[in-house]
């Protein structure tokens, strides 16, 4: 029956492996898990961004285009809501992909307004000519690459946090733990167009 | 010994990435002209100038230059190239990338995190049009483009900049102090050439990572095992067992070939968020 002692020791190696792995397993989801609040939180943080441009770029357009009051108040308003919109909780916003497409949509929505804006820019050579429009210019595109970067961090954060969490033995862990699923809203393909500005394509 | 150290560390960590290599080239010196665009002394002149700049200030600027830049646009391009090259300190974030593609005729700088008050976006778009172009112009110099004049004179308002920054003053680079052929003396560089070497010692553990690596090392194990069947690689399948147990043990506690642990930031050097300009 010496066989029965090695049985033993096995068992016992077994036990001792999926401790640590299943330890191990646990702080990698917690881990990712943050990544991806932490991911959607830099998404937010970066619209904001975005939000605090208007007010700047707005009052410099106003200077030189002083009759196209419409736009400036279309502008303002659509900013105001959409700063309500900036400030949802994260935890809500990192798994609930109908909360990120509603986001998505409403800075979508102050895009267009911004659009507008910049198209009556376009009628003022002097403006246009100011260095202060054209860092204004590079400022915006620069958040616009922002946030395509942190959404499409925030979705790859997302995927590894899935992909780990849907592993054979951290699945089976996971009827324990119930770490939830964060899924993500994949905009097709037009869905946000960004900000065009005059230069500083390509 | 320290930088050795870091350098290890860093090839032990680049064997278990799982990298997208994507085809943009790597960083392995301060100055990398793939474009064939400054002379030999021109280039040392801007290294020391940058070594210069980290040593005195730890920020870690790089120049790149590009024949063209395939079908990518410049911002994702950039960012691809600091994230396969990390630069700047981790933490501090305080990398930048100063890039120009030659068929696009474009520059752009991207800049990382913690250079973002020091350099927003609509100063680095200025630097660009005041500064670079006004060296390196198509309009203005068909032929005859001054590209080291223009890099250095970025580097220098650029350089003063940060400087300015952290406080200190940066001192006139010794061409003969900073000249010297010492390229390698960033972990950065040893990524590229140890990084093969020893991430061939750790390829048993890579076989179950995925990827580009996954495969190539997958080869290197079949034959190690297919070596056992002569007794001469015991050794190499008892390697395979450990590392493959390591690997499980080590993700829980190092998130080994976890790509993405903190959005955004690699293991070593700086983040990038993809601030900066270009034209």
């Amino acid at each position: 029956m010496r066989y029965v002692r090695y049985v033993g020791y096995g068992v016992l190696a077994l036990f001792a492996f999926l401790f640590l792995h299943s330890w191990g397993a646990y702080n990698t989801l917690v881990t990712r898990d943050e990544g991806v609040k932490a991911a959607w939180s830099e998404v937010q943080s970066q619209y904001k961004r975005r939000l605090d441009l208007i007010p700047n770029l707005v009052r410099t357009v106003e200077e030189y285009a002083t009759h196209e009051k419409g736009v400036f108040v279309q502008v303002t308003e659509a900013r105001a809501k959409m700063a309500k919109a900036v400030n949802t909780d994260v935890s809500a916003l990192a798994s609930n992909p109908a909360l990120q497409q509603q986001l998505l949509e409403s800075q979508a929505a102050l895009a267009n307004s911004l659009q507008r804006l910049l198209a009556v820019a376009e009628g003022y050579p002097n403006l246009k000519a100011s260095e202060n429009f054209i860092r204004l210019q590079d400022e915006l595109a620069g958040t616009e690459n922002r946030v395509a970067v942190a959404r499409g961090r925030a979705i790859k954060a997302s995927q590894d946090y899935n992909a780990f969490r849907c592993r054979a033995l951290t699945s089976l862990y996971n009827n324990l733990w119930h770490f939830p699923v964060r899924e993500y809203y994949q905009a097709p393909e037009n869905a946000e167009q960004p900000v065009q500005v005059t230069f500083g394509k390509g | 010994m320290k930088k050795m150290l870091i350098a290890l560390a860093a090839c032990i960590l680049a064997a278990f990435a799982t990298g997208a290599s994507a085809d943009v080239p790597v960083l392995n010196g301060y100055v990398v002209d793939n474009a064939g665009l400054l002379t030999r002394e021109q280039r040392q002149k801007l290294e020391g100038a940058l070594r210069a700049l980290q040593h005195q200030t730890t920020a870690q600027m790089i120049v790149l230059t590009v024949k063209d830049r395939g079908d990518l646009d410049a911002k994702s391009f950039a960012l691809k190239v600091v994230e396969k090259s990390p630069i700047g300190v981790k933490g501090k974030d305080n990398g930048l990338l100063l890039m120009y593609a030659v068929k696009e005729d474009r520059f752009r700088i991207e800049v990382a995190y913690g250079l973002d008050g020091v350099l927003p976006d609509g100063l680095c778009g200025s630097i660009i049009r005041d500064v670079l172009r006004a060296k390196a112009d198509p309009i203005k110099h068909p032929d005859k483009k001054d590209f080291a004049g223009a890099f250095e004179d970025a580097i220098a308002v650029i350089g003063k900049l940060i400087a300015k920054e952290s406080g200190v003053t940066l001192k006139p680079v010794e061409s003969q102090e900073y000249a010297e052929n010492d390229t390698h003396t960033s972990p950065v560089w040893y990524v590229g050439t140890l990084g093969l070497i020893i991430s061939g010692v750790f390829g048993f553990a890579s076989l179950f990572i995925g990827g580009v690596s996954g495969a190539f090392f997958g080869a290197i194990a079949g034959f190690m095992v297919a070596a056992t069947l002569t007794g001469a690689g015991i050794g190499a399948l008892i390697g395979f067992f450990v590392g493959f147990i390591a690997r499980f043990i080590l993700e829980g506690f190092w998130y080994v070939g976890s790509p993405v642990v903190e959005a955004g930031f690699s293991a070593l050097g700086g983040a990038f968020g993809g601030g900066g300009a270009d034209g």
